[in-house]
């Protein structure tokens, strides 16, 4: 389980390692380690929400982007990390916004990339996909849950809910996905 | 293995291919820095070329467009950094520059605001976009009226005004969440098209609305950051706003036009006035995506036109895409040909395409800095540069906005004070030409006192008794007379709705009847009228009252949930605000 700091996020054991080859870019400091410490867990968790690699980057981006504008003010808040995953999290909803950047993210397909997101098992495939058949607020946090790893009260913060809402959420949410898994076969989850 | 063993064990599957694989992309906020130390110079450029060209209303009128009969049937322009026309205005003055639109940019600024929208009249909007909102988003209306999406709900701002004020608050507390989604006409009167996306529940997504909300008069509008009374009327509903959202809609009169879709493929489809609709573009979003379309009465094309905004992808040389504006009619047998397409010189994906007269606006992605002005005449294409570090968004203003009520409904003169012997009857306006017996009223303006009367209990009732007299003259409607000059009853005379009036710490409660309730809830149109009446009616006649309620048969929250609003009891304010309890 991770904890929230002020300005920065405390990493467990198991979480991502920093990003290699991008010392050769100028942006504040604080702000640089928050993007390096952040980004991946928040294209995770917005991969977890669209099922698309490329969808969950451009978002991510866009996201990072409204906080390094705002960086200033940002960077007094509570909880700087809640924020930006706040805010990709309200871009993932917004249909409009996630078709503006699947075109650019379609775009991108026929470029050269060379690192693709390895594939997922196709029972934990399967597992996200009827994930985001749930209702917005109920996927939102079993994302936050079991993707992100965070507590109740981490992922009340991110959501700007209050603690109970969030627990009534995972527990509609873990229920209709039994029923859901269970109506797919996916009996030996359950 | 348990449920929830297996969900770590999802997470964690999904955590290391995100390890494995995803790479931070600073190059993106270079690029950001960099603009933002050109953006100082270039703003400072805008506000000087604005200050030099003054206000809107001193730039000449562009030139009448050449006959339909010499335009090109079918014209491709090659990009351009400047202008490529195929038949060019003789008066290049006759273009429209910055200075007669509002822009708006995403930047940080000192406040905290992240961004700000800056008015041909010298208005200034600041706020801070957190994802949910798309205050880049303005939309010009053809009256001069500038809509966008804001911080706690969907703004208008006419060009004579000074401050913004709230077309339609956003719930987001899981009631409904609105967003504007495009603009339009309805009866030659400007409309804000917006998307009502019906959450009744945090846990639920369960369809949506498309509606227009008329824009003038300003008075149907309340002060910023209040929640006040609207009208709107519903335009087509949708079972399931999740799979099946709208994602742009232009109005043009009776003729709708709207983009529906799925992830990665949308359809245009034009709603004809008899309800017939037809598929102009289905894009599956592999070969190309429609970013944007919108309705206009062109003579380019024979009558309505749609005109386009697509972006094709496989250029290596143009990695997000090749912009192409089309134009399309719609409404004869070359239905579904390009009549008119033009190349566009960005690389760059657009967002956001408005059409006003013979003008195409087409606003980019974020990090494009970047409006494109097309004439849709001769293909000239105009850039601007935009004050913003990231993003730039326009609105008209045109020149000579027309802001003239409806002849009918003509708001009485005079002024009634608590204490006087006289009260207005307040009645909803729409115009008399349209009015059908038969038919509930469907083209409202504002709500209007109409009948200057005595008040029957201003010397012996206290502010109940009078509240209730006054709400009754309203329900009992307009005479055959008012009716002839446009005004409506809000109820139906013989339905028995009032059980009482009472009041108490400056609180108004009016106690319906079930019937009255019902009748009262036909309809998101008419609810709204309703309530949009007797608040004008209780704060309009009586200074002592600051708050109102309405309960059904005792049952405050019954009266929300007849609305379908939320489980709550709702109070309306003077002040235009509406608290929950």
């Amino acid at each position: 389980m991770r904890s929230y700091g002020v300005h920065r996020l405390v990493h467990g054991e198991d979480d991502l390692a920093s990003p290699d080859g991008l010392d050769d870019v100028q942006v504040p400091g604080a702000f640089d380690q928050f993007y390096r410490e952040e980004y991946r867990r928040v294209v995770a968790v917005i991969y977890g929400l669209t099922g698309s690699r490329w969808v969950a980057e451009d978002l991510a981006q866009d996201a990072f982007l409204r906080v390094h504008r705002d960086w200033a003010r940002v960077e007094g808040m509570e909880s700087p990390s809640g924020w930006v995953r706040r805010i990709a999290i309200n871009l993932a909803r917004s249909r409009f916004r996630r078709l503006g950047a699947e075109a650019a993210a379609l775009s991108r397909l026929g470029l050269p990339d060379g690192v693709t997101m390895s594939p997922l098992p196709s029972e934990f495939d399967e597992f996200w996909r009827e994930v985001r058949r749930l209702p917005n607020r109920q996927a939102q946090v079993l994302v936050l849950r079991y993707i992100d790893d965070l507590s109740v009260d981490q992922i009340a913060g991110v959501l700007g809910v209050a603690e109970g809402t969030v627990r009534a959420l995972l527990h509609q949410g873990r229920g209709r996905l039994r029923r859901q898994l269970e109506a797919k076969g996916l009996t030996d989850v359950l | 293995m348990s449920f929830e063993e297996f969900a770590e064990r999802a997470g964690r599957a999904v955590t290391n291919a995100a390890s494995d694989a995803v790479r931070p992309n600073l190059a993106l906020l270079r690029r950001v820095r960099r603009r933002r130390v050109v953006a100082g110079g270039v703003f400072a450029s805008l506000v000087g070329l604005a200050a030099f060209l003054g206000v809107a209303s001193l730039l000449p009128e562009p030139q009448e467009p050449p006959p339909a009969a010499t335009q090109p049937t079918t014209t491709t322009t090659e990009p351009s950094a400047t202008t490529t026309p195929e038949d060019p205005s003789d008066d290049a003055s006759a273009v429209p520059t910055l200075a007669n639109l509002a822009v708006a940019s995403t930047m940080a600024l000192d406040d905290g605001a992240t961004y700000e929208s800056r008015f041909p009249n010298g208005t200034i909007v600041r706020g801070v976009d957190d994802g949910v909102t798309y205050p880049e988003r303005l939309y010009g209306l053809a009256d001069g009226t500038v809509v966008w999406d804001g911080a706690n709900g969907i703004y208008a701002l006419g060009p004579d005004e000074e401050a913004p004020s709230v077309l339609v608050p956003r719930n987001t507390g899981g009631a409904m969440v609105s967003r504007l989604i495009g603009v339009g006409t309805m009866d030659d009167a400007p409309v804000a098209l917006i998307w009502e996306s019906r959450a009744a529940s945090p846990e639920d997504d369960n369809g949506g609305t498309l509606a227009a909300y008329p824009v003038r008069p300003a008075k149907t509008r309340g002060p910023a950051g209040s929640v006040s009374q609207f009208v709107h009327y519903p335009l087509i509903e949708f079972p399931s706003a999740w799979e099946l959202g709208v994602d742009a809609a232009s109005l043009l009169n009776d003729w709708l036009l709207y983009t529906v879709g799925s992830n990665g493929g949308q359809t245009v489809i034009l709603r004809a006035p008899d309800g017939t609709e037809t598929v102009i573009e289905e894009s599956s979003g592999e070969e190309h995506t429609l970013q944007a379309a919108a309705l206009a009465e062109l003579d380019i094309a024979p009558g309505l036109a749609v005109v386009e905004h697509h972006v094709e992808y496989g250029d290596p040389d143009a990695p997000f895409g090749a912009g192409r504006l089309e134009i399309r009619s719609v409404n004869d047998a070359t239905a579904g040909e390009p009549a008119w397409s033009i190349k566009l010189p960005t690389d760059n994906v657009p967002k956001q395409l408005t059409v006003a007269g013979e003008w195409a606006y087409l606003t980019l992605l974020p990090d494009a800095p970047e409006l494109l002005q097309v004439n849709l005449h001769s293909g000239e294409i105009e850039r601007f540069s935009a004050p913003g570090i990231v993003t730039l968004h326009a609105g008209l203003q045109p020149r000579s906005p027309d802001t003239a009520p409806p002849a009918a409904c003509a708001e009485s003169s005079g002024t009634a004070t608590d204490g006087d012997a006289q009260a207005y009857v307040w009645l909803p306006c729409y115009d008399a030409a349209t009015y059908d017996e038969g038919d509930p009223p469907a083209r409202f303006w504002g709500i209007h006192k109409l009948r200057l009367v005595t008040d029957p209990r201003a010397s012996t009732g206290g502010v109940a008794q009078r509240v209730e007299a006054m709400v009754e003259a309203t329900f009992a409607g307009p005479t055959p007379e008012e009716q002839e000059r446009g005004y409506s009853g809000i109820l139906d005379p013989s339905v028995d709705a009032l059980v009482g009036v009472t009041f108490a710490d400056e609180l108004v409660t009016i106690e319906l009847t079930e019937e009255g309730a019902r009748a009262a809830s036909i309809g998101t149109t008419a609810r709204a009228v309703f309530q949009a009446t007797v608040n004008a009616a209780v704060f309009g006649g009586f200074v002592d009252v600051d708050s109102l309620r309405i309960t059904v048969e005792g049952d405050c929250v019954a009266w929300s949930t007849y609305g379908e609003g939320p489980p709550a009891c709702l109070t309306y304010h003077r002040d235009g605000t509406t608290t929950q309890s």
